[in-house]
């Protein structure tokens, strides 16, 4: 190394001083401890090369209302590809109407709608493609992003669902639920993690009402204490909000296995349809502590009770499959130790084939999506459903739509087999909402 | 330290084993800062902002043994935008300044003389020197195959020779320039 290198070497291998040590160590101490995305969060992240600026609007342009006639439900994404919790907030009013767009990456993105009823903030959006070249969207734009509520960065877990339109559009709804307090009238900012090169601020306000239950009900086991604070009843989701003390050794030993997840069954014996949860926690000695909130479907009416059954996450991987030929007749297929799937009817118009079925078991929710169809050639086809929906008035039919599938003569219904939940008995409890 | 696996464990959400990736990379971020940032106190920013970043979207981390030179692209990134806001590209003069400290007339000339080379030079020179980085890891960082890396960096040093050679005036005596 020649004389003017050795130098070099002394001046760049300089050890930190005491600013920077105290900032990392200030940094580090600040991070929410033990977080866990939602269920939904993506992490996908996307490289984004942005050109242009935003263009907040206060009116709805005309391309922004072209944009608008493209969704198929009367102008609605949250309609078209929200959940059911969504589509109920959206068929309730609850949603504040939108126009801004931004244009970056030869993309145009329109913002639709909000709604924010005190369970998480959602968003609806279309994505189109400005490329003739190119016309598909790039159905991953919006991922590397990040939020700030009236001004201010703020932490949170979130995920996107979203469906191909006709017109080759992409229409998205992003769910996002913050980690801290937030107020009920607020300008949400979006923004990519990288750069500064565009930016859309969405007014939301919250709207509906909501029915909250104090539980304050605490179980446990030996590593675990489960404590259960309240039940809330949104338009658009129930959700139950608890508090775990851990063991700080199970916490960091933990894999998939060991993951707790939440069946929840109201007084018929419904399963409600899990939407994602997520919070943050403490580290206090030789134990984690972590809040929690969870949300599920919304319901129409307060049941009853609820009874929480939770569970350890990770099932073995369903390899058995039992398959049966469709004959027009009723037919019972085993899911294995989980339950059984009795299909009553499989119709098909207009290019729709339709299955109608009961699920008898102990996750009805998974179970039912938990088949597919296959022909005699052993082609596979999936249900474009996902969740397939409970059919209204029942416990546990279900219907599921194939835009693809086998001829009816030629139909196999193949479903996975699966054990029985690891359920957590000491942990479960049965709600009384009618104190 | 296991690297992948404490990423493997990180990307589980155990905060305590992002801590730990962070804490024994401290030392060569703070030397990658300032190889571009001039003042300390820039240096701290944008490590912070590094350590949110890379912990908000250690999930998109694909391949947990590159942690180290991904952290490094975030965090030349954060300089950057430092740099660019601030319009504070690293002057030798500031080096100048923290080198006085001990007395070091060495540093200043060297430094006096690296400013002579185009920026990117420059940086790939002191980058190099870092200890704890290879030719592997810069290959990484600017995201081009190793040999080309030694091309340049070649390249740089010749340069760095034939200015030495020009400067008839500088005799590198006792670190100090007669």
């Amino acid at each position: 190394m020649e004389k003017w290198e050795d130098k070099i070497k002394k001046e760049v291998n300089k050890l930190p001083p005491k600013i920077i040590t105290t900032h990392i160590e200030d940094t580090l101490q600040r991070l929410p401890r033990n977080r866990r995305l939602s269920k939904l969060s993506l992490s996908v992240a996307a490289i984004l090369v942005a050109f242009t600026t935003s263009l907040g609007m206060s009116y709805i342009s005309p391309t922004a209302a072209d944009t608008f006639r493209s969704i198929p439900i009367v102008g609605s994404v949250f309609e078209t590809v929200g959940n059911i919790g969504l589509k109920k907030g959206s068929e309730q009013g609850l949603t504040i109407e939108l126009g801004q767009q931004i244009e970056f990456d030869r993309h145009r993105v329109t913002f639709t709608e909000s709604l924010y009823d005190g369970s998480e903030i959602h968003i609806g959006y279309i994505i189109e493609s400005l490329d003739p070249t190119n016309p598909k969207p790039n159905q991953n734009l919006l991922r590397d992003i990040r939020f700030g509520i009236d001004g201010q960065y703020i932490d949170g877990g979130w995920g996107a669902r979203g469906l191909e339109l006709d017109n080759g559009n992409y229409a998205e709804t992003l769910s996002l639920r913050p980690i801290d307090e937030i107020p009920d009238n607020f300008i949400l900012e979006i923004s990519p993690w990288e750069g500064r090169s565009w930016k859309v601020n969405i007014p939301v306000e919250r709207q509906g009402d909501s029915d909250s239950f104090l539980v304050n009900i605490t179980k446990e086991t030996k590593d675990i204490i489960l404590h259960y604070d309240m039940i809330t009843f949104f338009p658009t989701a129930t959700e139950i909000a608890f508090r775990t003390v851990e063991d700080t050794s199970r916490i960091e030993n933990i894999d998939n296995s060991q993951f707790i997840q939440y069946l929840v069954v109201d007084d018929q014996g419904r399963v409600l349809q899990p939407f994602g949860g997520g919070g943050g926690g403490i580290q206090r000695g030789d134990k984690v502590i972590q809040s929690l909130k969870y949300t599920f479907e919304p319901l129409d009416t307060i049941p009853n009770s609820l009874t929480v059954k939770p569970y350890l996450e990770s099932r073995e991987e369903a390899i058995q499959v039992q398959k049966k030929k469709w004959s027009g007749e009723v037919i019972s297929l085993s899911q294995g130790g989980i339950g059984d799937m009795t299909v009553l009817s499989v119709e098909e118009n207009d290019g729709v084939t339709t299955i109608s079925y009961i699920i008898d078991g102990e996750d009805a929710y998974s179970q039912s999506s938990s088949f597919r169809l296959e022909d005699s050639n052993g082609n596979h086809y999936y249900t474009d459903d996902m969740p397939p929906a409970r059919v209204e008035g029942t416990i546990n039919q279900y219907k599921a739509t194939f835009l693809k599938a086998p001829p009816l003569d030629d139909l196999f219904i193949a479903v996975f087999q699966n054990d029985i939940p690891n359920f957590i008995e000491e942990l479960e409890i049965k709600i009384d909402l009618q104190k | 330290m296991n690297i992948s696996k404490e990423v493997k464990r990180a990307q589980r959400g155990k905060v305590s084993s992002f801590e730990k990736l962070v804490t024994s990379h401290q030392l060569i971020l703070y030397r990658i800062a300032r190889t571009i940032l001039s003042r300390n106190e820039d240096c701290a920013d944008a490590i912070q902002e590094t350590i949110v970043k890379a912990f908000e979207k250690l999930s998109s981390l694909r391949e947990p043994q590159y942690f180290k030179t991904w952290i490094i692209r975030i965090l030349m990134n954060e300089c950057y935008q430092i740099v660019r806001k601030r319009k504070n590209i690293v002057p030798f003069e500031d080096w100048k300044e923290t080198s006085s400290l001990e007395k070091g007339y060495e540093s200043i000339e060297v430094e006096e003389l690296l400013s002579v080379l185009p920026h990117e030079q420059q940086e790939l020179i002191k980058l190099y020197h870092i200890e704890d980085i290879s030719i592997q890891d810069l290959s990484s960082i600017y995201e081009v195959p190793e040999n080309t890396v030694k091309t340049r960096l070649r390249r740089a040093r010749e340069k760095m020779r034939e200015i030495l050679e020009q400067e008839d005036e500088v005799q590198w005596k006792n670190g100090k320039i007669k």
